[in-house]
């Protein structure tokens, strides 16, 4: 029993492994060719209503494309990116909760990017992010 | 026992199938429980509600190349230092040193400085047991591309996105973070030179801008304090250093952004102003070279 025990932890942990790996391999596709990644992936657990947050700079002159996926496919992610004093730089609910935006800084911004995950039945999941830029 | 078996079988079974077919399902609220406790347990992942990113060396020395500040192979660590390198925390630190150094090389189109530094970029993946974190497609693919500035920069980027992820998905992030950290105090190392040299403004705003990334390396450091004294032994050389960033002036302007949904692009028309005395670009410039000699020799 102990045996089909671990075999079946070990065997649902690989499940839940290939399931986030499909997660990053998305989020790497929306990175195109066309954008460098800052050489990071970022993940982060989120329970029901909770916010995950990435804090960043992003460089003047620099176009960054972030993009976002998570484990709970018919879930929204809302992404916001926000400076320091609040203000509401992007946020993706304005376009329908789109995975991937295009930011052009003419100046260096130290932002945080907020992440949620909106899903009707209260589940847990993982949203990963990446940035890329040219 | 058999019966046992089939059902934790059909159970495994039922779950892959699911899987494949998740755009066009959702799961219990259970399910998604167990995967969250079951992720706890393995700790597959870091879970965490802050996290911080330090910026690309890549992208902070690609100003360099943008400003067309003369190629001075000087600046890099070379690559007979690597035999110096006896534990893992300085083979790591060092692994993210060389990275950057390898973008350097690479914007400046050195073929066989970039052989040699992806030479020693192996040996030191390898000998700290995440070269599994390389395929060999992707080492295929950038031996193929060493004259390739373009693809180069983008495999190489991908590479130590791998890392990173190899090193976050097996609990070995204290690994991954030294490399950062390596990565972040080369590039430093390379501007700060570079400022003083040529008295450049647009690359002493530069330095000025990494106050933010570097705040964060120190609270991404910290989390590690407790397993080597190297953590700690960075994190106060780098708090040494934040010190003389606090003379910094940095101002911040918001300005309205410009949305084009159809280009998916939003303009950020915020800006920021840096002011750095010369004396304090000189201190700053003695003090990360100091925290580059604490790393690579």
């Amino acid at each position: 029993m102990k045996h089909i025990f671990i075999l079946f932890t070990l065997l649902f942990s690989n499940a839940i492994y290939a399931q986030v790996t499909n997660v990053e391999n998305q989020v790497r596709s929306y990175l195109e060719d066309s954008y460098i990644s800052d050489g990071q992936i970022y993940r982060v657990m989120l329970n029901y209503e909770e916010e995950g947050e990435f804090d960043v700079t992003l460089f003047g002159g620099t176009q960054y494309r972030i993009a976002f996926s998570s484990t709970l496919s018919q879930a929204n992610l809302i992404f916001t990116v926000i400076d320091f004093e609040q203000n509401v730089l992007f946020t993706n609910q304005d376009f329908d909760n789109t995975p991937y935006w295009d930011l052009l800084f003419t100046s260096t911004i130290d932002c945080k990017i907020q992440v949620k995950i909106e899903d009707k039945q209260n589940r847990s999941g993982i949203a990963v992010m990446m940035i890329g830029y040219k | 026992m058999p019966k046992i078996l089939i059902i934790v079988l059909c159970f495994i079974i039922l779950w892959g199938c699911d899987q494949t077919n998740q755009q066009g399902t959702t799961g219990s609220k259970s399910r998604n429980n167990e995967l969250v406790d079951t992720i706890n347990s393995t700790q597959i992942l870091n879970i965490n509600d802050n996290l911080f990113s330090i910026p690309s060396p890549h992208q902070v020395s690609k100003i360099l190349i943008d400003l067309k500040i003369e190629y001075n192979p000087e600046i890099l660590n070379p690559t007979q230092n690597t035999r110096k390198y006896s534990n893992s925390y300085k083979k790591a630190l060092n692994l993210g040193v060389y990275g950057a150094d390898l973008g350097y090389v690479n914007l400046y189109e050195k073929t066989q400085e970039a052989i040699t530094y992806f030479s020693v970029i192996k040996i030191l993946a390898e000998e700290l047991d995440i070269s599994n974190a390389f395929n060999k497609e992707t080492i295929k693919s950038i031996e193929k591309n060493l004259t390739n500035q373009d693809s180069l920069l983008h495999l190489l980027s991908n590479s130590y996105q791998d890392i990173d992820l190899f090193l976050k998905t097996n609990d070995q992030e204290h690994t991954g973070v030294l490399i950062l950290a390596g990565g972040w105090i080369e590039s430093m190392f390379m501007l700060t030179q570079f400022a003083i040299n040529t008295n450049n403004q647009q690359l002493c705003t530069r330095i000025g801008e990494n106050k933010h990334p570097l705040s964060n390396l120190i609270k991404i450091l910290s989390k590690y304090t407790e397993k080597n004294k190297i953590y700690q032994t960075l994190v106060d050389k780098l708090i040494t250093l934040q010190e003389l960033y606090d003379n910094i002036e940095v101002n911040y302007t918001y300005e309205y952004s410009e949305t084009h949904p159809e280009q998916k692009i939003t303009k950020i028309y915020s800006k920021t102003e840096i002011t750095i005395s010369k004396e304090d670009l000189k201190k700053i410039t003695t003090e990360i070279s100091n925290i580059r000699n604490f790393v690579i020799l």
